[in-house]
């Protein structure tokens, strides 16, 4: 990682999921008891529990044997899902930050104990970040590998998408412990500056038009792309999970503007 | 609206050679994205790469379009009618010989249709300037008027003026015409030297009897009148002179002439006959049948003496003023317009006061010669040979006339309301009364005082002569508020102080009436001239002007506001388009 990235990264972690994850013993609450230090119950002591969760106190003023349970504390499984497709390079800008934020990923869930995975979109398992190819394919698709049920699950995407993403985020995040959607985009992207005659050329399928991108045409792609980012944060939270939408900047301003505030990390 | 160069509308190809240019030739910068469908999905297309775009309605696809066509317009030569404008200067003969009436028509009214004919066919946008002829031309209309204000510029014009030189009146034209503009000259015969204008002749030779001369003179035997009357052109015709006052006919004479031929009249007029009126037989020309004679007005100077009866004699004043005509003795001393008094009193109304001071014991006697002023009126004449003059040491105020020594002996002091004489004599040691030269002064004086008189200078004058008006020494000083009222009606204003004067245009009565309209006195106007009187070399015709070989620029057709107009808009689209492309992002 650069140091640029990795002093950035170092100040965050991944935030709790609101559901049980399944994982080894690390540091996000599993979906059951374990030996973290966050008190859950009180029950009868049985043959084989641990002395250490005795209650004394309880002892001494009843004269019966309880055991504390305290939450089962797990490392998830971590799937990094990336849309390789076109898209997330067409400006050189979108493509850094989408290498940034896979490798923070990374970063964050090794931090808490996980084995994460990077796969492609519609692909394999990504070994290097640094090299992630972005000329995979379009859309959606789910990654050839099978993905683990109840992990942490991050789809990272610009979600410009024609088609209604519902039914596709239903399929990526589905047995999914935490979903977690990470839309991004560039500055030009959410907000275009108006401008003479143009001729727009899109990246994947290579259609052209030609317009001129006055304030009116601005205005009306806004309202079009708002539609869309409406539509992927409906479906994410429909789904339980966490929406951020990320503008394709330094390292250091997207974590805390963009993943901090919408709950994806917190503070380490 | 035409278009002096329609081969040049071939250029409005230029406009879908623009439009072209913008569907086949257009670069727009490129954008990669990532959504195109969020731009305009309606307007996707499936390949790329084609040459024909799609019209793009820029800013700077209607300036070039607007560019091209303007400077297309300015190629052929769009004209709202204003590039084939011109600016006719029409000069009218204000002469008399154009008021002649010739088989109904006068040749002022041939004028007038070959001015309204010409004009008609004046392109749209044309101006018009109407001039008068006469030794100072005048502007009937414009410079540069609009075409309908014809009519009433020539509604009114009669020409009345003797014969005089068109030069002035062309100078005129052409100066307001410029180089490319028309002069038409409306006369009624030859005009040599005039090949640059066009010629308009609307004459038609005819015979004509006129009055050439009339006086009115007064003999031992009375007031008499001698007339000439002459025939032009006609080879012989009896001609009827009528005479005849306001309160009937006086008489007729019947005069036989031949061609060229003049006849005089001479008849003794009846005492106080009041004005007089000469008429001959109607013909072509009206304005010389009829003469208008006033009497010369009276001048009598009204002449007081305040002297005392002794000094009188020893002046041989009564005997000396008996000598002189024109006065008469005032009813009173306010009254005299001549007075005679031993001391300075208060002089007005333009009255000569004439001062006699007898000097005292402190004087000196003087023979002659004398330095005289003789430049001043009441001199002319005057030597003062053997003349022993006996005055007072004393100075006289103002001007001195008689000069002896280091003494004034006579001197004038103009004063405010009038003058003063001065005379410093004692007759007793001098024999100045005596010597000729006494009556003479006196006359001078009488003379200076009845010309001082106010009133008409001549009661009879001739058109294109000045009309003038005398009034009182005392008001020299006021603004010159008399007006002369023509016989057509209109009054004029005088100009001078002193004397008011007019400029006599129209033949027949007139009126001179002070600010409140009251009539002060009457004046005679005449017509006669020789050369306008004589229409056997009236003729008709038309000659065009000569070409005058002009400079490339000066034949170069009028660019006109519309060409202009459309040069600057090609212009600023131009500039606009520039900017609008500079201003485009990259």
């Amino acid at each position: 990682m650069r140091p640029e990235l990795l002093a950035a990264a170092s100040a965050y972690r991944l935030s709790g999921p609101r559901a049980r994850l399944r994982g080894r013993s690390g540091a996000f609450r599993g979906s059951g008891v374990g030996s973290s230090q966050e008190f859950l119950d009180f029950r009868d002591y049985a043959p084989g529990d641990d002395l250490r969760h005795l209650d004394w106190r309880s002892y001494a003023r009843t004269d019966q044997l309880h055991v504390r349970l305290f939450q089962e504390e797990v490392a998830p499984h971590v799937d990094v899902l990336v849309d390789t497709s076109a898209s997330l390079q067409v400006h050189e800008s979108k493509a850094w930050a989408l290498r940034d934020l896979v490798a923070a990923l990374l970063f964050w869930a090794r931090q808490g104990g996980s084995r994460p995975r990077c796969l492609m979109l519609g692909g394999g398992e990504i070994a290097d970040v640094e090299q992630l190819p972005l000329q995979g394919n379009p859309g959606l698709s789910a990654p050839r590998l099978p993905l683990r049920p109840r992990a942490l699950r991050v789809v990272v995407s610009d979600f410009l998408v024609a088609d209604d993403p519902g039914p596709a985020l239903r399929r990526l995040f589905a047995g999914a412990g935490h979903a977690v959607a990470l839309q991004l985009l560039t500055p030009w992207e959410l907000a275009p500056e108006p401008e003479a005659a143009v001729t727009l050329c899109d990246c994947e399928s290579g259609a052209r038009i030609e317009l001129s991108l006055d304030a009116g045409a601005v205005a009306l792609y806004q309202r079009r792309l708002q539609r869309l980012c409406n539509g992927v944060r409906s479906a994410v939270l429909g789904l339980g999970g966490v929406m951020a939408q990320v503008r394709a900047e330094a390292p250091a301003v997207m974590f805390r503007r963009d993943l901090l505030a919408a709950d994806v990390v917190e503070p380490a | 609206m035409t278009f002096t160069a329609p081969l040049g509308l071939w250029s409005l190809l230029a406009v879908p050679v623009v439009l072209w240019l913008h569907l086949y030739r257009r670069q727009l910068r490129q954008r990669q994205v990532a959504a195109l469908f969020l731009f305009a999905p309606e307007l996707l297309v499936a390949s790329a790469g084609r040459k024909r775009t799609r019209l793009l309605r820029t800013a700077s696809l209607w300036l070039e379009c607007l560019a091209a066509a303007a400077l297309a317009l300015w190629l052929a030569g769009l004209s709202f009618g204003g590039g084939d404008a011109v600016h006719l200067v029409a000069v009218l003969d204000d002469s008399a010989s154009m008021a002649a009436v010739v088989d109904g028509q006068s040749a002022r009214d041939r004028a007038v249709a070959a001015l309204r004919s010409a004009v008609a066919e004046l392109p749209g946008g044309s101006r018009l300037s109407l001039l008068r002829s006469g030794p100072r031309p005048e502007v009937l209309l414009g410079p540069q008027a609009l075409l309908p204000q014809l009519d009433d510029a020539v509604r009114h014009w009669q020409p009345t003026q003797p014969h005089h030189d068109l030069g002035p009146a062309l100078e005129l034209a052409r100066e307001l015409a410029g180089p490319p503009g028309r002069v038409l000259l409306l006369t009624d015969a030859e005009v040599p030297g005039c090949d640059d204008v066009d010629l308009r002749r609307c004459g038609v030779a005819a015979g004509n009897a006129a009055i050439l001369s009339a006086e009115r003179f007064t003999t031992e035997q009375g007031e008499h009148l001698r007339a000439e009357v002459r025939l032009f052109g006609a080879a012989a015709a009896d001609v009827t002179l009528t005479l005849s006052t306001a309160a009937g006919p006086l008489g007729e004479r019947q005069l036989a002439l031949r061609g060229g031929d003049s006849s005089s009249v001479d008849l003794l007029l009846p005492a106080g006959t009041a004005a007089l009126t000469l008429h001959l037989d109607d013909d072509a020309l009206a304005l010389d049948n009829v003469v208008t004679l006033l009497p010369e007005p009276q001048r009598i100077v009204p002449v007081g003496v305040l002297l005392p009866e002794p000094l009188q004699q020893a002046l041989l004043l009564p005997r000396t003023l008996a000598a002189q005509t024109g006065w008469q003795p005032a009813a009173e001393a306010a009254a005299a317009q001549l007075l005679f008094a031993p001391a300075p009193g208060r002089v007005t109304d333009g009255r000569t006061e004439v001062v006699v001071a007898v000097p005292g014991q402190d004087r000196d006697t003087w023979l002659s010669p004398f330095a005289v002023d003789r430049s001043h009126p009441w001199m002319a004449g005057i030597t003062l040979g053997g003349v022993a003059w006996s005055a007072g040491r004393g100075a006289l105020p103002g001007r001195a006339l008689v000069v002896a020594g280091g003494t004034t002996l006579l001197s004038e002091e103009l004063l405010p309301g009038g003058r003063r004489l001065w005379l410093s004599l004692d007759p007793s040691a001098s024999n100045l009364p005596r010597a000729p030269d006494w009556p003479i002064l006196w006359d001078n004086v009488l003379a200076q005082c009845r010309r001082e008189l106010p009133g008409p200078v001549r009661s009879n004058c001739a058109v294109g002569d000045e009309i003038e008006w005398r009034r009182a020494l005392g008001t020299a000083g006021l603004p010159a508020d008399l007006e002369l009222e023509r016989p057509d009606g209109d009054k004029r204003t005088g100009r001078g102080l002193r004397v008011v004067s007019w400029r006599a245009e129209q033949p027949g009565l007139h009126l001179v009436r002070d600010a409140e309209g009251r009539e002060l006195g009457r004046i005679a106007v005449r017509f006669h001239d020789v050369v306008e009187s004589d229409l056997s070399g009236a003729s008709s015709g038309y000659q065009e002007a000569r070409p005058v070989p002009r400079t490339a620029v000066a034949a170069a057709p009028d660019q006109g506001l519309e060409r202009r107009l459309l040069a600057l808009l090609a212009l600023l689209c131009l500039l606009l388009d520039c900017l609008a492309l500079s201003r485009r992002p990259r």
